[in-house]
């Protein structure tokens, strides 16, 4: 019941998403980012490099973005309630609305960041593309799970977008995706080992340039989203009982 | 055999700035398979805070909600399984999407297997009477069939308890009459079996039709639990007594008049030199006639009009503490 409630909830969004949703977070960010960065960048940074750094940023803009909205229009619309009294539980349907909607965007930044790298002379080019997709995947399923995390946040407020907002650059520059982490102070580093984004960005240029993966970068970024799976199911959990006990749940 | 739905002195209280307030307060009754059983209560009885309680939504702070046997605080899952919940109103579906979409989401989110989701479906939409409309999306149907929408979903689990909070809300009177049939056939087996339905409605038209038995809430407290039937023998019943009188001012009620049920409402100066008094009766009969003669013992009646207080008017008096 678990993956078909979450395709399910992924159909769903899919379906009743406006067409022009992904535009924002899938076209217009990632174009921005990659135009920036093109021009900033001197010739010898490889379009392939840029267009991972600007795709990890549209794709954690797209996650938290699209997380704390997909709850505000599940509330203002009344579903939560009819949500919540089924079996199935708010949890798996939220995880799987926000991947609908996160895929969307996702595979829209994917072709954008290509079209724009293509169109400055600086084509991407991925040297392994098998390894590249698997690590795609991970790196999606990772950001999903550090999305849903945050998910425990939003239940419990009614400014998810605003906290979506101001969550959006800490990652960015934890994840080494604005600024290589070997500049930040010695306690952001630390704090950085704890971003999977950092570790799926290096395991995604390894791929693109055919060189062998680091293990131990596997190793952190199946351990960091391990992680994030633990404390989202427990965070959740909590926020449930809460909210069944104070009865917010038409407040959030 | 394990009733529906079981409810053990449930209290629940919401904390406010200015202190908590006992929306409901050890309250307790039970449902049987099959049972229709409509709750009432005025605005913030506690109605809609009890409907959440027994689906889940909120924990009691004291007290117990068994359906078919199983606690709603421990095994919330179970639960979920076996009942459904149909709120009223616009909301609370997703409007881009059809109405069969819909359907198959929910039934999804309820644990239909792929098979049964569809056949089910289908069945539930046909048994709303929405199969004309069931591929057009939900943004497109009226409220009435939104409503039809709501109830068709809440049947996609075939649940064990059905609870119908203010279903006819907002409906014009041909939908809403459309939708107590749908219910009634509901309660008469439509579905192949007869769930226990648990009824919120401020319309006591719904309740009138539908139910076999009426709880009412008063500030949070069962007051009354009672069957339909005895709730329309008050109505019918009781009455409303307009006599004009002949000669001097009326007596108005003391102790006697509260013994016998006979109540002045007002007296006004009538013409010529008469005046007309309004009583409420517990019941019409000759006896009465002879309570009103003795509230006159220097007057003549010269008029007399009855007419039946009516359900509302019972309903009113039982919320308000009345009549108990």
């Amino acid at each position: 019941m678990t993956a078909r409630a979450l395709l399910a909830s992924a159909r769903v969004q899919l379906k009743g998403e406006s067409r022009m949703s992904g535009v924002t977070a899938g076209i217009v960010q990632p174009a921005v980012f990659m135009t920036v960065t093109m021009l900033a960048a001197n010739q010898a940074v490889a379009g392939t490099r840029i267009a991972i750094g600007c795709g990890l940023l549209g794709l954690w803009g797209a996650i938290v973005w699209k997380f704390g909205m997909v709850l505000r229009q599940e509330r203002q619309q009344g579903i939560l309630p009819g949500i919540v009294s089924r079996p199935t539980g708010l949890v798996l349907v939220l995880a799987g609305k926000s991947l609908g909607a996160v895929l969307r965007s996702s595979v829209l930044t994917v072709l954008t960041v290509g079209a724009v790298a293509a169109a400055a002379g600086r084509p991407v080019h991925i040297a392994a593309p098998v390894g590249f997709a698997i690590t795609a995947l991970a790196t999606l399923v990772s950001a999903a799970t550090l999305g849903l995390l945050l998910c425990s946040v939003f239940l419990l407020t009614r400014s998810a977008v605003r906290i979506a907002e101001t969550l959006t650059y800490p990652v960015f520059i934890l994840g080494g995706l604005l600024v290589p982490t070997s500049v930040l102070p010695d306690w952001a580093q630390w704090l950085s080992t704890l971003v999977s984004l950092r570790w799926a960005a290096e395991l995604l240029l390894d791929a693109a340039a055919g060189r062998g993966q680091d293990p131990g970068d596997w190793t952190l970024l199946l351990a960091t989203t391990a992680c994030y799976a633990v404390l989202a199911a427990v965070a959740l959990r909590a926020v449930m009982r809460r909210i069944r006990a104070e009865g917010t749940l038409e407040l959030v | 055999m394990v009733n529906a739905l079981e409810v053990c002195a449930v209290s629940r209280g919401f904390r406010t700035r200015s202190g908590t307030v006992e929306a409901l307060r050890e309250v307790s009754f039970s449902a049987g398979g099959g049972e229709v059983v409509g709750l009432l209560g005025l605005n913030g009885a506690g109605k809609t805070t009890l409907i959440k309680v027994i689906s889940t939504l909120l924990l009691p702070t004291s007290g117990s909600v068994r359906v078919a046997g199983i606690d709603v605080a421990t095994g919330t899952r179970q639960v979920r399984r076996r009942l459904s919940v149909v709120f009223g109103g616009d909301h609370g579906l997703y409007g881009r999407l059809s109405g069969l979409d819909n359907a198959r989401f929910f039934g999804t989110l309820s644990g239909l297997d792929r098979r049964r989701l569809e056949r089910r479906a289908a069945d539930v939409i046909a048994m709303v009477a929405l199969e004309k409309v069931a591929e057009r999306p939900v943004e497109t149907y009226s409220r009435g069939m939104k409503q039809r929408l709501h109830l068709a979903i809440g049947l996609m689990a075939a649940p064990t308890l059905l609870m119908l909070d203010e279903p006819t809300v907002g409906l014009d009177p041909i939908e809403a009459d459309r939708l107590r049939r749908v219910i009634g056939d509901l309660a008469a087996g439509s579905a192949g079996y007869r769930p226990c339905i648990v009824l919120t409605s401020h319309y006591l038209r719904d309740i009138e039709e539908l139910a076999e038995r009426v709880v009412i809430l008063q500030e949070g407290r069962l007051t009354h639990d009672l069957p339909l039937k005895e709730l329309l023998r008050r109505a019918s019943a009781a009455a409303v007594v307009t006599v004009r009188v002949r000669g001097e001012e009326p007596v108005w009620p003391g102790d006697d008049g509260e013994r016998s049920g006979v109540r002045l409402v007002d007296a006004r100066p009538g013409e010529a030199g008469s005046w007309v008094a309004r009583y409420e009766v517990p019941r019409w009969e000759p006896a009465t006639l002879t309570e009103l003669a003795r509230r006159w013992p220097h007057g003549e009646i010269a008029d007399v009009r009855v007419e039946p207080v009516g359900l509302e008017r019972v309903f009113h008096d039982l919320s308000r503490g009345a009549g108990r």
